[in-house]
């Protein structure tokens, strides 16, 4: 079977979205947003040559085909349109992972200037708790999402 | 001529502290003469306060010849406008600026602009009248570009002045920092730094906590130095209810305050390596600072946030055989910084890549700079040395001081630094005070059986933190609760380090520039 006969069969659309799951399958592209402190712990996590971590996400330059969102830290209310827009900038199926107190309802910081979830944004995936996490259980978060990513992509 | 003389009601509150309280129509004549004669000539903050119908507002002045501070107040009605400082202290727009935002206190009209909150906010939030209820949570308002002048021939041309924007959600600033900035073929010709993305409304937080409360938030300043913001917290509240500490509680703060300074060194080295690809270097500092981070983790179980300090002491009793971990660590540590250095110092692809981001003395007494970027201009003033708290007059220890203050002279103070915090911390833990019985501290529960009464004071305490003068102003209502407060940070001065550092250099060379001035956004927003 030549190509031409290979055009016939499928279209172009198709194609690409099966070649995006099959790669999405295999390997993650993440984009980390971090504002506050739990940025750190964040870097701690990920940059480390620490024992715990088997395969670290690679981070991406640009936001642009991403597949992963990692927000971590307050966000604040001047934030807001800025993260809408990295959103929706990600194409196709889309992940978000909401790691710590202030991204998943505000933490102790309930005032003016902050959003208090990060839900009222957009859907979120995966939350990991705590103030600030610890490696292990941003490790965790990451497990949970894969497996979430794997169920997804074989209902669809 | 002395200043005591000049001022009538000079009151002199310390060795090194004056407080003065002026009329509003006479404070333009104070300004000059306060800086021309008497040698004020650099502005830390601006504290405002609501007073019932009036504002009082508060210019506090360093002086770094005599070793002196004055806290110049003036009370303000609502109707009243405030007269600008900018052409007297450079960096007053900026504080300026924010009590337009949080008070509403009428400044120039050049300056009533929003600093900490989005443009479209509405109200002023530090206002004891303040309805958020006016405020839409979900605004879809941006920072707008300055407006770019543009042919439709020259436009597409690169070599055209032009406006870029970075921020505040990119992996190449790695901070929620906005920099609006005008190039031409990739050369920096001015930058306007835009803040608040990380504005918590801690000040405010402050107001509603108690102080015992408050520590938690405190602690997360500053998220890089460990244990800083608990102790200069403890610190300032200690001196406004006249709690005086044990010698031991002493001795461990410092060096907990220590600890914290190499932990930040070493990850701002750690950043800058990361950012000229000396990946080895950047692995290899992160690793000490976490060799450091678990000496805190063996002191009360916490890695990043430990709080060592309560009002009046500290969180628990020194485990037994900490000190001798902590020299265990010490000394490894030594030896790796030496190793370090030693190969640093040989190779010419490091010292050539740090040659950018250069400022000039002047320019950082202009934005009231501090710590190590104004000692790596060559301007020798720590707070350890010029108003020494704790046992810091009894330690040996040098200040390192540079020349041209570029980033590889940053480099080489904040190398030099750890250096001579290893040497505090070995003096200290040598002559560790031993505990007595009648300490005030550990399992008692002083604070909660503190009788609430009425007390009307301000206090303001700081520390030499690793990144510059770190300090609270708390202005108290009672024994347990604060009127207001107001977080003196260096990041928010140095924020505005950034039109002059980055002038004249490469775009590439934009966070490198960041990484070494060390700007911690939690510090600068609050």
């Amino acid at each position: 079977m030549n190509t031409e006969n290979l055009a016939k069969v499928t279209n172009s659309n198709y194609l690409f979205n099966w070649a995006r799951k099959w790669s999405q399958s295999k390997l993650l592209w993440a984009f980390p947003v971090g504002t506050a402190c739990c940025d750190f712990s964040v870097d701690n996590a990920f940059n480390l040559n620490n024992q715990n971590f088997v395969e670290p996400y690679p981070f991406y330059e640009d936001a642009l085909g991403c597949d992963v969102l990692i927000v971590s830290g307050t966000i604040s209310r001047k934030l807001i349109p800025y993260l809408k827009d990295l959103y929706n900038n990600l194409e196709g199926n889309k992940w978000v992972i909401a790691i710590g107190a202030c991204a998943i309802n505000g933490g102790p910081y309930q005032s003016y200037s902050t959003v208090h979830g990060l839900d009222k944004l957009f859907k979120v995936d995966v939350w990991v708790p705590g103030c600030p996490p610890n490696s292990m259980a941003i490790y965790e978060g990451i497990l949970t999402l894969e497996k979430k990513v794997k169920a997804s992509l074989e209902l669809s | 001529m002395n200043i005591t003389d000049a001022f009538e009601n000079l009151i002199k509150t310390s060795d090194s502290t004056f407080f003065l309280e002026c009329k509003l129509s006479s404070i333009n004549e104070i300004w000059i003469k306060l800086k021309d004669l008497f040698g004020f000539i650099v502005l830390n903050d601006i504290i405002a306060k609501e007073d019932k119908n009036s504002f009082i507002v508060i210019y506090h002045l360093s002086n770094y010849e005599n070793k002196t501070k004055l806290f110049l107040e003036t009370k303000i009605n609502q109707l009243e406008d405030l007269p600008s400082a900018q052409d007297i202290w450079k960096n007053a727009k900026y504080f300026e600026m924010e009590i337009w935002d949080c008070f509403g206190i009428n400044v120039t009209f050049e300056n009533r602009k929003r600093i900490l909150n989005s443009n479209s906010f509405k109200g002023h939030p530090f206002l004891k009248d303040f309805n958020d209820n006016d405020n839409d949570e979900f605004s879809d308002d941006k920072e707008l570009l300055p407006i770019i002048e543009h042919s439709v021939l020259s436009s597409k041309r690169k070599d055209e002045d032009h406006w870029i924007s970075f921020g505040p959600c990119s992996n190449n600033i790695k901070r929620p920092l906005q920099l609006h900035i005008k190039t031409n073929q990739s050369y920096i010709l001015d930058c306007l730094p835009k803040i608040g993305h990380v504005h918590r409304g801690v000040e405010k937080i402050a107001a509603e906590k108690d102080f015992f409360q408050f520590i938690t938030f405190a602690e997360r300043i500053n998220y890089q130095s460990s244990g800083l913001g608990s102790i200069v917290w403890c610190k300032t509240v200690e001196e406004l209810l006249d709690i005086e500490i044990s010698d031991r509680s002493k001795a461990l703060r410092m060096i907990f305050l220590e600890l914290g300074r190499m932990i930040d060194h070493f990850i701002c080295l750690s950043n800058i390596c990361k950012e000229v690809s000396f990946n080895e270097f950047a692995w290899k500092s992160l690793d000490l600072s976490n060799a450091l981070n678990n000496l805190f983790i063996g002191f009360n179980g916490k890695k990043i946030f430990p709080a060592p300090a309560r009002i009046g002491g500290l969180s628990n009793k020194l485990p037994n055989g900490w000190s001798a971990e902590c020299i265990e660590t010490i000394k490894y540590i030594k030896s790796s910084v030496l190793d370090f250095e030693n190969e640093l110092i040989r190779s010419r692809l490091w010292m050539d890549s740090l040659k950018v981001g250069a400022i000039d003395s002047k320019t950082a007494i202009e934005l009231g700079v501090t710590g190590p970027i104004l000692r790596a201009c060559g301007i020798n003033f720590d707070l350890r040395k010029d108003r020494p708290y704790y046992f810091y007059e009894e330690v040996e220890f040098d200040i390192p001081l540079g020349v041209r203050g570029d980033v590889h002279d940053r480099y080489l103070v904040r190398f030099e630094e750890i250096k001579q915090s290893i040497n505090i911390v070995t003096q200290v833990i040598d002559n560790l005070p031993i505990e007595k019985n009648d300490d005030l501290n550990y399992d008692s529960n002083f604070w909660f059986d503190l009788e609430e009464t009425a007390l009307y004071k301000t206090v303001y305490n700081a520390v030499e933190s690793s990144n510059g003068e770190f300090g609270f102003y708390i202005s108290s209502v009672t024994n347990k609760k604060a009127d207001r407060v107001k977080i003196c940070t260096p990041s928010f001065k140095h924020v505005f380090t950034l039109p002059p550092v980055l002038k004249g250099n490469d775009l590439d060379s934009i966070p490198l520039s960041i990484e070494s001035l060390n700007i911690i956004p939690t510090e600068h927003d609050r």
